[in-house]
């Protein structure tokens, strides 16, 4: 591959892993989310 | 930091690169596909960078890539360059890739990386978004769907809208997989399945 006349050398150190993870899977003694006091009516 | 020394970037260069997908145990039915080099015998891996290797056996590059050799990550400005090289025949392993799924996309490469003018040498890279050639491979469908195994979008597309929309979504900030799936695109398409000089017109 052709990348034509090289100017310099640089280091590059993300900040952020490049490599995309994966979703951490929820526990499974993750908490149910409390129903909505109005009771689950839009607040809208 | 690298020998004590601030980084020059703290986000990855960002550049296009091509590959061919190639199933793992090709007679196996849950084979995974992976991307591979097209120039040099190197598979991709999943969920982890690809980590650049000098392969001179004396003269071995103290730091990757050297700057007195050509190893190292390759990347380059846009999908047409890299398209350019993997249909140059001395340069790839195989000279031909009829009925090998052909993948073109951004790659992040990091660590050291040399700079050139129209391109870049990296010691790390991992892909970034993926476009696979449509037509290109007997089930598009599937071989997009295992190589999301990388975590990244892949996108099935004609080499006409990636080629004719790169320079449109660069120009207007837009994300080219946006302007491929919401731009009522075609006219290129067309004109690419239907105008058999369409690749030599446009210098591929």
């Amino acid at each position: 591959m052709k990348i034509g006349r090289e100017t310099e050398v640089i280091t590059v150190e993300p900040v952020e892993d490049p490599v995309p993870v994966e979703e951490p899977l929820l526990p499974a003694d993750e908490p149910e989310p409390e129903p909505a006091r109005d009771g689950g009516r839009s607040r809208s | 930091m690298v020998d004590g020394r601030a980084p020059d970037g703290i986000e990855p260069v960002v550049g296009w690169r091509a590959w061919t997908a190639r199933r793992s145990e090709a007679d196996h039915p849950d084979a995974t596909w992976g991307l591979h080099s097209v120039a040099y015998v190197a598979e991709w891996p999943v969920g982890a960078p690809l980590r650049a290797r000098c392969r001179l056996p004396r003269n071995a590059c103290r730091d990757i890539p050297g700057q007195r050799c050509r190893c190292g990550i390759y990347a380059v400005n846009g999908p047409v360059e890299a398209y350019r090289y993997m249909r140059n025949p001395r340069r790839v392993i195989s000279g031909t890739f009829s009925g090998v799924p052909i993948v073109l996309g951004e790659v992040a490469l990091w660590g050291r990386i040399v700079v050139g003018e129209l391109g870049w040498r990296g010691e790390f890279g991992y892909p970034r978004r993926l476009f696979l050639l449509a037509g290109s491979s007997p089930d598009d469908g599937i071989v997009a769907q295992r190589l999301e195994d990388y975590r990244v979008p892949v996108t099935i597309t004609s080499r006409a809208a990636l080629f004719d929309l790169h320079p449109i979504a660069r120009r207007s900030g837009r994300p080219l997989r946006s302007l491929l799936k919401h731009t009522r695109y075609g006219s290129s398409r067309r004109r690419a399945h239907s105008d058999p000089d369409w690749g030599r017109k446009k210098g591929l």
